[in-house]
């Protein structure tokens, strides 16, 4: 019988059962792809040498698993993991009470100040009230009918009595002024 | 507006007085020496705010307590601008927030200025913070009673329990009794 023998690299391979995808392979590379790596011999079987294995067979296939070498005991993980958190802790809760105690201050110095602050923006509020007033006395004149703080003379709180003060809403408050000066009052927080 | 011509304003020339022309920094850097120099008259003013709800009524208390800060900022001008001066541009430049712990140095500095020069101590950490009792010489304010109405509302006849008339189709929770 004839077997095909193909010689690829300096070597000889038999189309018998074990090298028959590689020499399907070589086949196949070299009438498709044209390469002109391989080159097919015909031959008879008798001038083949058949490989066989080595004296005292193959070495034995090493299939038992390997654990990786621990980095250190579990106990040792746990109490360092421990040990690192309650360090970290400790001085986690010491940086607390200093910015708690900073915060006291500066809210105490805030407190302080908070009788003068108030005493002038009460002036400055109870001056604005007045001016709304005359503007609105002053702009309404010529309206028939018309009482100031009412709607024709239909309050807006009929139960409330006479002397006390209702704060107007801030509509009303800067109703006279340019709208900017609502607009950064209403939206104080975009200048922060 | 909500104001009418019946609602008692005080004037302009009530309401005009000197201000603290002082700036935020200044303010901060002088707050703690200012809480307790104008203690009684800030203690004062806050409790009228407190108690009458109205900042037409305390106007007198707020005029004594712009005078008490001048006072006071006057007596620190004449006795120890430098150090302040100091201490309030450490204020303003070390951080954004103004805190005060970048300048315990200028303010060691400040604090022994005054207290030698104008006898206050800087008050103990916290001490607006603490809650403290403020007997004025204010009368207390009066109990607000609550609304009571006598008459009922137009066409609704007033019954009595015994003259309640038996409910036309019996009682719905007729197990209860």
């Amino acid at each position: 019988m004839t077997k095909i023998l193909i010689s690829h690299k300096n070597k000889t391979y038999c189309s018998d059962q074990q090298n028959l995808r590689l020499v399907l392979q070589l086949l196949h590379s070299l009438l498709v792809h044209r390469s002109h790596y391989p080159v097919v011999i015909m031959a008879t079987a008798e001038r083949v040498k058949q490989d066989m294995p080595p004296k005292g067979g193959y070495r034995k296939i090493n299939f038992a698993r390997v654990f990786p070498k621990p980095f250190a005991s579990s106990r040792a993980l746990v109490g360092t993991y421990i040990v690192c958190t309650g360090v970290g802790w400790y001085f986690y809760l010491l940086n607390d009470r200093l910015v708690d105690k900073y915060q006291v201050e500066s809210r105490s110095s805030i407190i302080a100040l908070t009788p003068l602050l108030d005493a002038e923006a009460d002036r400055e509020y109870l001056k604005q009230l007045r001016k709304n007033r005359d503007a609105e006395e002053k702009l309404m004149k010529n309206v028939k009918g018309w009482k100031t703080g009412t709607l024709y003379g239909e309050p807006v709180y009929k139960t409330v009595g006479k002397d006390k003060l209702i704060e107007p809403s801030l509509n009303e408050y800067y109703v006279h002024a340019p709208d900017k000066v609502l607009f950064d009052r209403a939206y104080w927080h975009k200048y922060l | 507006m909500v104001v009418t011509n019946d609602t008692e304003l005080p004037t302009f020339e009530e309401l005009t007085v000197e201000e603290v022309p002082i700036s935020t920094p200044g303010l901060r850097a002088a707050a703690h020496h200012f809480g307790k120099y104008c203690l009684d008259v800030n203690d004062e003013f806050m409790m009228c705010k407190q108690e009458t709800n109205d900042p037409r009524k305390c106007i007198n208390e707020g005029k004594a307590v712009t005078n008490c800060a001048l006072e006071f900022f006057r007596k620190l001008k004449g006795n120890c601008f430098d150090e302040f001066q100091i201490y309030s541009n450490c204020i303003d430049k070390s951080s954004n927030r103004m805190d005060f712990e970048p300048c315990r140095k200028t303010q060691a500095v400040y604090d022994k200025c005054v207290f030698e020069k104008m006898g206050i101590e800087r008050p103990e950490h916290g001490f607006f913070c603490k809650a403290r009792v403020y007997t004025g010489n204010r009368p207390k304010p009066p109990v607000e009673e609550p609304q009571v109405f006598n008459e009922l509302p137009i066409g609704l006849k007033d019954f009595k329990e015994e003259e309640r008339p038996p409910a036309k189709y019996g009682q719905r929770n007729w197990f209860i009794k």
